[in-house]
Formats: C-alpha cells, sequence, structure tokens
C-alpha cells in the first residue's frame, strides 16, 4: 500500500494545484489508467482548489491500494452551514475576485460527488470541512 | 505560436471555449483544445492536470512571462490570435472541431 500526506496552505494562489500535480505524478508512476487518473486529478484540483480559496489550511491523505484509490481532504476553515445547499450544482458563495480568476461557478463539490465512486461530506462551521473519496481501481 | 512542444504531432477533434476553470473541470473531456480570455496562471496548471492538447488565448491577449514559463516547463502549446472568441470557435466548427463533452 502507498500512503502519503500532503498540506494545501488556504490562500496561497501561487502554490495552487502544487499537490494535485504531485499526486498525478505518483498515480503515472504507479502506471495507474489514463482515465482513472484523469478522474481522480477532477477530486484533487477541485478539492485542492476550494481549500485554496476557502480554508485556512487543508491535509490531503493519499492512499492507493490493489482495490482503490483513497483521498481525504481535511481542512481547517469556516465549514459549511448547509451541505445539501453546497452540494447544489451553481450555488456558490464565491467573491468577486474569485470567480475573475475563473473559479467560483458553484461546480466543485457537485463534480467531486458525480466523479468519484465514494463520496461523504462531513462539515462543523467555525472548524472546518472534510471529504472523503474512493477510486476503484476496476 | 507562443510555446511549442517536442511532440506537436498530435490530433486534436475537440474544442472547449470558456473563460471559467469551473467549467473545464465540470464538463471538458479529455485531449481538448482550450480557447479562452482568461490570463491566469491556473490556466497551464488546468491544462496540464486535465491533459488538454493546447491553449488558445484570443483577441491577441499576451500571457505573462509566468505563463509562458510554465507552459514551457509542462510542455503544454500555447497559441495566440487576434481573432475574437466568437470568430476563432466559428472557424474551428466550420472546419469540423466538436464541442469537448464528457460521455
Amino acid at each position: 500500500m502507498f500512503k502519503k500526506v500532503f498540506r494545501v496552505e488556504g490562500g496561497n494562489f501561487q502554490k495552487a494545484g502544487s499537490v494535485s500535480k504531485q499526486i498525478k505524478k505518483i498515480l503515472k508512476q504507479l502506471n495507474l489508467d489514463g482515465e482513472l487518473i484523469w478522474r481522480a486529478m477532477i477530486i484533487a484540483y477541485e478539492a485542492e482548489i476550494n481549500a485554496v480559496l476557502y480554508a485556512h489550511e487543508c491535509q490531503v491523505s493519499l492512499e492507493i491500494t490493489a482495490e482503490k484509490i483513497y483521498m481525504r481532504f481535511k481542512d481547517k476553515g469556516p465549514g459549511i452551514p448547509d451541505i445539501s445547499l453546497a452540494m447544489t450544482e451553481g450555488y456558490s458563495t464565491a467573491t468577486r475576485a474569485m470567480r475573475e480568476r475563473g473559479f467560483g461557478a458553484g461546480l466543485g463539490l457537485p463534480n467531486i460527488r458525480k466523479t468519484s465512486d465514494h463520496f461523504e461530506i462531513t462539515s462543523t462551521v467555525g472548524v472546518g470541512t472534510t471529504l472523503d473519496i474512493d477510486l476503484f481501481l476496476n | 505560436m507562443l510555446v511549442s512542444v517536442k511532440d506537436l504531432e498530435r490530433d486534436i477533434t475537440t474544442v472547449h471555449a470558456s473563460d471559467l476553470i469551473s467549467q473545464v473541470l465540470a464538463s471538458c473531456s479529455r485531449g481538448a483544445l482550450w480557447i479562452t480570455g482568461l490570463l491566469d496562471q491556473q490556466i497551464i496548471n488546468t491544462a496540464e492536470l486535465f491533459d488538454l492538447s493546447g491553449v488558445v488565448f484570443i483577441g491577441n491577449r499576451r500571457p505573462s512571462a509566468d505563463i509562458i514559463d510554465t507552459a514551457v516547463e509542462e510542455q503544454i502549446p500555447v497559441l495566440v490570435t487576434k481573432l475574437s472568441m466568437f470568430e476563432a470557435c466559428g472557424l474551428l466548427y466550420a472546419e469540423g472541431l466538436q464541442p469537448a463533452l464528457r460521455s
């Protein structure tokens, strides 16, 4: 089993995407299927950008077994008061500055759920949000 | 063409046109050419992470040196056109290119 932990810095646009890039490199080295890597990147990048946009920091745990890729994104941040609203396509709390950077269309979390084989979200207002995601290898 | 890459011999059959990175993430398929007016550092990261074939900046908008450096490093072809988004899309559509939609 492969296991690695990364850290995403909230608010740091210079480094945004760097954790996803590292994960892509690892998945490519393991010779995983291109389509699967692409799906993993949708999840990793959406979640990483969310952390940069909204959280103070986020711990990303990657685990790869013979059956699946598991990713956990555990952030310290404002949390989400209404998860079902946040899971609605088009709903967004993004600021104008975030939208000017090409983000904040309210598609991120629904897209992560759609792309995952298994998806769980928990959030506590004032503490943070955690995403647990599985992508099965077969 | 601002950034060329070693392997330029690839067939491009689909195009995605938007200024929203969120939209690329939510609906664009692999291998597409991306036409955009958004000049942001994350454009190249996005193109690399999602296996896009290249980026075209419309309206003669010149990307910064940072964007070009990243594109060279990531081996993402970058082009600039004087055409507007409407004209660039119309031209490629007339040539038979298809929308980059997800199955």
